[in-house]
């Protein structure tokens, strides 16, 4: 009994050494990139204005884009759901305002490192992660506009806000830590299998009709509901739609699971991420 | 020990350099799943390359290295692994301050942003700070005798214009260490003058450079020691004056390595 228990013992403190040391390697990795925020406020800057310099209703398009599809979105599916909802508008966009964001983070960090990134790597020194950071920040910019607004939108329609509004911060959170996380894993992997690129926005097509955004989770039936459970963005957007359209406060489980699975994606895409960025100089 | 730590700007020790040969892009799925199925499909086989091998140098404060040799020598491998743009396969490479590359000079451009916009993602590529790039916007301007261009798309300027806004943002930036590769090939012979004025003044400035060219008069000019590179290793390393002779005797076609 007393060898095996010292074997325990040994295997315990190794592995927290090892936690340890990935802790300190990560936290100075994610200082490099913090010293280089000013290129990546530069690059998303850039990002924002690039995309929609040609077009005559420029950035109006980050709030026009979402609006249309809000409103294609509340034509469809409104009348089937109309009756359990009293604006189901607001239902929709406190979901699909979330669900933008994490796809267009995912989709433009899945290209972060093989398209913007490979005219940098073999030119300058920049710390890889940068590129990803910036896809997922650019993303988030567009987010904000559009909850903001959303919530003009719900003033004018007299929603009634309650206390807990509060979680909708942590509900932010957590969804920018989810994207992020996905950004880096997809940033590192389709530098090694290109067809990721492709298969990521067909799989984000799939994965958004299987999250409760544009029918509730109630339509469920009670039995099945536990399949959901092992969807990440379920649980984040649940913290969305219950402070912002329910109004009440969320289920304990997903307060839980959310921000642990949001942190588990980040750290394990940040370690995956630091631990190949070395060859993408020669693979990109 | 203190001392002399402090008097190497750059060490380099057994350095080596690897790259792949053939398959430069990661694997297709498509590959993947044809293994799966049949055994035919075999990936194409890849080799490797030393484009460096067991390089060791020291560079001491105030002195500026010359990288000679010909094409394929490893020359640029040299430099961009100093500037930390290559990792190296084994070795080590000690580089003290910051580093400023003049490699490609205007690669760092993103073609959709004006000139003016560029000068400031440069700056903040290298660290400066966006109040200090303001002091030097003018300046990096006037040297590079675009004034009329600097608020037009860098995507509509000839090489001559990249590369003159190129080297005179390089240059402005105060480098501790600066890496030049080959920029003199464009621009044309007033600018090239100009350009060589300048260098010569930040030789002086800076704490250490390490040159490559194919420019003899240059090298001779403007190092204090010079480097001849075969086939990534080091053959010579000494006078300027010697290292010249040495790499035309040897290096061409019908030299002895």
């Amino acid at each position: 009994m007393a060898p095996l228990r010292s074997s325990y013992l040994k295997l315990l403190k190794n592995s927290a050494m090892l936690l340890a040391w990935l802790c300190m390697v990560m936290i100075w990795k994610l200082r490099e990139v913090y010293q280089y925020r000013e290129v990546i406020w530069n690059f998303v800057t850039q990002d924002l204005r690039v995309r929609y310099q040609r077009s005559i209703l420029g950035m109006l398009w980050t709030l026009i884009k979402p609006a249309l599809m809000l409103l294609i979105l509340t034509l469809v599916f409104g009348l089937l759901f109309r009756r359990n909802f009293q604006h189901f508008v607001v239902y929709l966009g406190s979901g699909l305002l979330a669900w933008l964001f994490f796809a267009d983070a995912a989709n433009s960090g899945s290209g972060a490192i093989i398209h913007r990134g490979s005219t940098y790597l073999t030119r300058v020194y920049l710390p890889k992660a940068v590129f990803p950071f910036v896809t997922t920040a650019a993303a988030l910019v567009n987010f904000f506009f559009s909850l903001v607004a959303l919530i003009i939108l719900m003033i004018f329609l007299r929603h009634n806000f309650t206390i807990w509004l509060i979680v909708l911060p942590l509900a932010i959170t957590c969804l920018a830590l989810f994207g992020m996380g996905v950004s880096l894993w997809l940033a590192c992997l389709t530098v090694y299998l290109r067809d990721l690129e492709h298969l990521t926005d067909v799989l984000l097509r799939a994965w958004f009709y299987l999250t409760p955004i544009i029918y509730p989770i109630d339509m469920i039936p009670e039995k099945h509901r536990y399949l959901f459970y092992f969807n990440p963005m379920f649980h984040i957007l649940h913290l969305f739609q219950t402070s912002l359209y329910y109004g009440r406060p969320p289920d304990t489980m997903c307060l839980i699971a959310a921000p642990l699975i949001s942190a588990f994606v980040f750290l394990t895409g940040a370690a995956v991420f630091f631990w190949r960025e070395r060859e993408f100089v020669f693979l990109v | 020990m203190e001392q002399r730590l402090k008097s190497h700007v750059i060490e380099v020790q057994h350095l080596a350099v690897e790259f792949q040969l053939g398959r430069r892009h990661g694997t297709l799925l498509k590959q993947k799943l044809g293994n799966l199925f049949s055994q035919k499909v075999k990936p194409p086989k890849v080799e490797h390359i030393r484009a460096l091998s067991n390089v060791s140098f020291k560079l001491s404060e105030g002195r500026a290295l010359g990288v000679i040799g010909a094409n394929g020598a490893g020359k640029s491998t040299l430099l961009k692994t100093l500037a930390g743009i290559i990792p190296p396969k084994s070795g080590n490479v000690f580089v003290r301050g910051k580093v400023v590359p003049l490699i490609n000079l205007g690669a760092g451009f993103n073609p959709e942003l004006t000139g003016r916009e560029n000068i400031f993602l440069a700056g903040a590529i290298h660290r400066i700070p966006k109040k200090v790039m303001e002091t030097k916007v003018r300046e990096i301007v006037r040297f590079s005798e675009i004034e009329r261009f600097i608020d037009t798309p860098v995507k509509y300027y000839s090489s001559g214009m990249m590369v003159r806004l190129g080297f005179a943002i390089a240059t402005d930036i105060d480098p501790d260490i600066l890496l030049v590769d080959e920029i003199f090939a464009a621009g044309d012979a007033f600018f090239r003058r100009k350009c060589e004025t300048r260098m010569r003044k930040l030789v002086g400035k800076a704490r250490a450079m390490v040159m490559v060219s194919h420019s003899m008069p240059l090298i001779q000019d403007l190092c204090h020691e010079v480097l001849v590179l075969h086939r990534g290793k080091v053959v010579y390393h000494g006078k300027p004056r010697n290292a010249v002779q040495y790499y035309l005797e040897n290096c061409g076609d019908s030299g002895k390595l």
